[in-house]
């Protein structure tokens, strides 16, 4: 019995890292199903993607374009942002503002609708609900492919008490590359 | 090496997670929890500084976590309006497409930045950290964890 306990071994199915193909699900930009062949994928590292939208006026609504480099393709886990008073740099935790993310390729909008930027705001004060806490995480990380583009809205209407907020949003992810040099 | 730690070596190389960051085709012998940190001292309001971590020779660094402090008149700042960028300057890529704020990317209210994805920094590699403090307040002290696995490779 003790040598069956000491030979016995489990054989651990290796896991699937890259992925052989990357799957488009039907219905993203109103696209059928596509399989793009991902076997060339040959390193993966964290990578976080900048957005500053500054003066953002209150009841008013900003877009800017997040570019993504042409060295791998970016895949988008989470979305975090902070938002400041541009006069006195308080933050502010209640901004009922909107973003939406619409990837210019495929016309794919991440977000239905848009998500409210409080829930994807860090919280600065751990004595308000733990529930406001934290990310917008995409449920099933997006991939952007890349030189692609995604145009990024934050839309008020905030407080008129506010006259321009400053939003520092950022997208967390991971760039994938095909060239082993990189 | 006794049989559990072989064991579990040979459950984390089966893993996505170090399949995304191993070497191709070279033997790991051994995988440990390691946390490399630095320190930025009395930065003033308006200006920057910056610091550098050199990782050891001996293996590869994989970053999952990373956290940071920065303390102003002796006590932590919850939320500081101050940029941090991090350059490998080995392969001299950032972690960030530009500067952003501190407390976006080095955890919040004592929780850290948790990475989606590690981030492997290779042997007698420097990693600079470049903050500036654009707030008003200050001189700024800060605090910088990197915490993550030591690999190790045979040959």
């Amino acid at each position: 019995m003790a040598d069956v306990a000491r030979n016995w071994r489990v054989p651990l199915p290796p896991t699937k890292w890259p992925q052989d193909t990357l799957k488009v699900p039907h219905g993203y930009g109103k696209m059928p199903a596509v399989d793009i062949v991902n076997s060339k994928i040959v390193k993966r590292e964290y990578f976080t993607y900048v957005l500053n939208f500054m003066g953002v006026t209150w009841n008013n609504f900003q877009t800017q374009i997040l570019e993504f480099t042409k060295d791998g393709d970016f895949w988008l886990s989470s979305v975090n942002c902070l938002t400041l008073n541009a006069a006195t740099n308080a933050v502010v935790i209640d901004y009922f503002g909107l973003c939406t993310i619409t990837d210019q390729v495929t016309g794919y909008n991440l977000f239905n609708g848009g998500v409210p930027i409080p829930t994807m705001q860090i919280d600065p004060n751990p004595a308000l609900s733990p529930y406001r806490l934290v990310v917008a995480n995409i449920i099933e990380p997006y991939c952007f492919l890349r030189g692609n583009s995604a145009a990024v809205t934050v839309s008020g209407p905030g407080s008129a008490a506010v006259a321009e907020y400053n939003i520092y949003m950022v997208f967390h992810g991971w760039k994938e590359y095909a060239n082993a040099a990189i | 090496m006794n049989e559990f730690e072989r064991r579990l070596l040979d459950a984390v190389q089966q893993s996505a997670w170090i399949a995304s960051v191993a070497r191709p085709n070279q033997k790991i012998v051994d995988i440990e929890y390691y946390n490399y940190n630095t320190f930025i001292g009395a930065v003033v309001a308006g200006t920057q500084d910056q610091s550098v971590i050199q990782v050891q020779s001996d293996s590869d660094f994989a970053i999952t976590y990373m956290s940071g402090a920065v303390v102003i008149a002796g006590a932590a700042v919850a939320t500081p309006i101050a940029t941090l960028q991090i350059t490998d300057t080995g392969t001299g890529k950032t972690f960030f497409s530009a500067p952003t704020l501190f407390s976006l990317v080095m955890g919040n209210a004592g929780l850290p930045f948790y990475l989606p994805a590690p981030r492997v920094v290779a042997p007698n590699t420097n990693l600079q950290f470049n903050f500036n403090n654009i707030g008003a307040a200050g001189p700024a002290d800060v605090y910088i964890n990197l915490l993550g696995a030591r690999i190790y490779y045979a040959g």
